[in-house]
């Protein structure tokens, strides 16, 4: 090996990489615009929205209000919910939204009640994929429950018994988790998912130009004629995939700082961002960040091997593909288990990393398992490089028919 | 000087080359000619060190091309069918990344530059984009690639393949100008005129062998055909029933 070869490959390479706008595209503006926007998108507008739909009345439409009109009026006298008309077809209107929840009130409701028989069920009919019809039900579960305990009350005072009796002991649920820790959560699936996705794919564009690329335009044999050893020309090529993967990891990074400052400036006191604050800290992020570049070193050179076998374009960004689905599995087995407690866990390639990002945004920082996962991932980064090395030297690879 | 002997190369059960011996003297330009898939291409690999022999011997200015591939690949410049040059790159930094790749100075660099453009032509489109140019243009900027560190030996592989009337006959024109220099030329061709046009010796390739080898005058003798071409098809095709 030439390091002044190297050198020139390098350079060259990565002239011709920023040259090429798709590469930039997918380098840059993907992970700084898109993904903040994709990752951090659905927990802060989930999170304004449940709040929003606590806080407006939503319309709901009743069957048969006149059997129930102590339930009624609870519901009229608070402005939690607005009841309008029944629609003619209450079904469509609630599909429709039109109306966010219809209770149905069996016929002769309050009599029933009244003369302590069991009536037929109240019915509330909702649609659970709409934040605002969730809301209406919940408030009508809420009135339900309130008028529920009234008619016992009533029920017991008539009797002379005490009250008390409904409840035989109190409950209190107190949530350990801090809103910190809560909102970590989100993006501790989210945040592993795309670096470690980022660090795996983010430069494979560059990866398929200087390897099946150079065989599909007729480059390879150029360079293949040239001094430089085989050697030189993978390593210059591989120290261009690692940068392109460098930059779009750290930018992808940025991008989630970015976008959670952005956050802050306009969407105030939401208590997704104050936990993401805490997660971004600079030294987990420096944590982050070598553990995502020694995923990028060992995808780099792992990529380029694989795409330096393939046989052109096409098929190498059909491996590209399989790859970004391959990577984003450990990402959801990481998201729903807890850590795992044993040590060689932390062997697993790809899962080793998205486990350790995943501890270190809830703020946990376990030097035995970053230890394993940063040495394990550097030992696999050194076996690839000499994997694609080979290739680079076996014939059937470099000419496959 | 090349020097090739019992060359022989398989891929699997098949043989692509086998036992070609052959040697190309300084100021000769000698020709390969043979059909498609007779295996000029893999005999022109394996001198030029990309693809590495099954067994016989290549010496190239006496270095040996199987043992000592990067020392001997200083001694060639070489030209192939499908032009190698980056899209995104200009004419000229196409030339000047492979001069950085054979370690020749920003000096040096320069001046085989503004030596060799204007004798092929390239300085009218040196700083355009390899990508738009036509590929007449793309074939001599390979040209001067392949010439920039003044090789001592010349290896074209089908250097006419796929260009216009008017490219194949600068690009022979050119050729041409090698003959009785101390350039050592090895050419490998499909096309008849062009072996006959510019080939002082000419070894006819066949089925990975080569089934006759001579001057013009040599192979019309042996085989007793006054036409070139009709020696070369009595030769493919075998004796004529």
């Amino acid at each position: 090996m030439n390091l002044r070869h190297v050198g020139v490959v390098w350079r060259k390479e990565l002239l011709d990489t920023v040259r090429e706008r798709r590469t930039l595209v997918l380098m840059i503006v993907v992970p700084m615009v898109v993904m903040p926007i994709f990752a951090l998108g659905p927990s802060l507008l989930a999170g304004s929205q449940e709040s929003q739909s606590a806080q407006t009345a939503q319309d709901i439409a009743v069957v048969r209000p006149e059997a129930a009109p102590g339930l009624m009026d609870r519901i009229r006298n608070s402005d939690a919910l607005r009841i309008v008309e029944l629609p003619d077809d209450p079904e469509q209107a609630l599909q429709d939204g039109d109306v966010k929840a219809i209770l149905e009130i069996p016929e002769s409701f309050a009599s029933a009640v009244d003369a302590e028989t069991d009536p037929s069920p109240v019915r509330i009919r909702f649609d659970a994929t709409d934040s605002g019809s969730r809301a209406a039900q919940e408030k009508l579960d809420g009135f339900l429950s309130a008028y529920r305990e009234a008619v016992v009350r009533d029920r017991l005072q008539r009797r002379d018994l005490s009250a008390d009796l409904l409840k035989p002991f109190a409950v209190q649920a107190q949530n350990v988790a801090s809103q910190q820790q809560f909102g970590a959560f989100l993006l501790s699936f989210i945040l592993p998912l795309f670096l470690v996705l980022y660090a795996s794919i983010g430069g494979s564009q560059t990866a398929i130009d200087v390897s099946a690329g150079e065989k599909e335009r007729g480059t390879l044999e150029s360079l293949l004629v040239a001094p430089p050893s085989r050697s030189s020309l993978v390593i210059g090529k591989f120290l261009t995939i690692a940068s392109v993967t460098l930059v779009a990891t750290v930018l992808a990074l940025l991008g989630f700082v970015l976008a959670v400052v952005v956050a802050q400036q306009t969407m105030g006191d939401n208590p997704v961002i104050a936990q993401l604050e805490l997660a971004l800290a600079p030294a987990i992020i420096a944590l982050i960040f070598g553990v995502t570049a020694l995923v990028a070193a060992m995808m780099s050179a792992l990529t380029f091997a694989l795409f330096t076998w393939t046989r052109n374009f096409k098929e190498a960004q059909t491996y590209s593909s399989y790859i970004s689905f391959v990577v984003m599995i450990p990402a959801f087995i990481v998201a729903f288990t807890d850590p795992p407690s044993s040590l060689a866990a932390f062997l697993v390639p790809i899962y080793n990393a998205t486990a350790s990002i995943k501890e270190l945004v809830l703020g946990n920082v376990n030097w035995d398992q970053l230890g394993v996962t940063l040495a394990s991932s550097a030992a696999y980064s050194v076996v690839s490089l000499g994997l694609a090395v080979r290739m680079f030297k076996t014939e059937q690879v470099l000419f496959r028919q | 000087m090349i020097d090739v002997s019992e060359l022989r190369k398989t891929f699997g059960d098949f043989v692509a080359v086998d036992e070609v011996s052959f040697s190309v003297r300084p100021g000769e330009i000698f020709g390969l000619l043979g059909p498609n898939g007779a295996g000029k291409t893999t005999t022109l690999r394996m001198i030029t060190t990309i693809l590495k022999p099954t067994s016989g011997s290549i010496h190239i200015n006496g270095c040996d091309a199987v043992h000592e591939p990067e020392k001997v690949r200083h001694q060639f410049g070489v030209l192939s069918e499908a032009t190698g040059l980056y899209d995104r790159l200009s004419a000229e930094e196409n030339v000047r990344y492979f001069a950085r790749l054979r370690d020749m100075s920003k000096a040096q660099t320069q001046q085989r530059i503004d030596e060799i453009f204007p004798l092929l032509g390239v300085d009218e489109y040196a700083d355009k984009r390899a990508g738009k140019l036509s590929k007449g243009m793309k074939q001599k900027a390979a040209m001067a690639i392949s010439l920039l560190h003044d090789p001592p030996v010349l290896i074209f592989d089908e250097p006419t393949s796929g260009l216009d009337v008017m490219s194949s006959r600068q690009v022979r024109d050119f050729l041409e100008g090698f003959r009785h220099t101390d350039k050592t030329v090895l050419l490998s061709t499909h096309l008849m005129p062009e072996a006959e046009r510019l080939c002082d010796r000419i070894a006819i390739v066949n089925d990975g062998r080569i089934v006759a080898i001579g001057t013009k005058d040599e192979l019309r003798e042996q085989s007793g055909e006054a036409d070139l071409e009709a020696v070369f098809v009595k030769l493919v095709e075998g004796v004529p029933q």
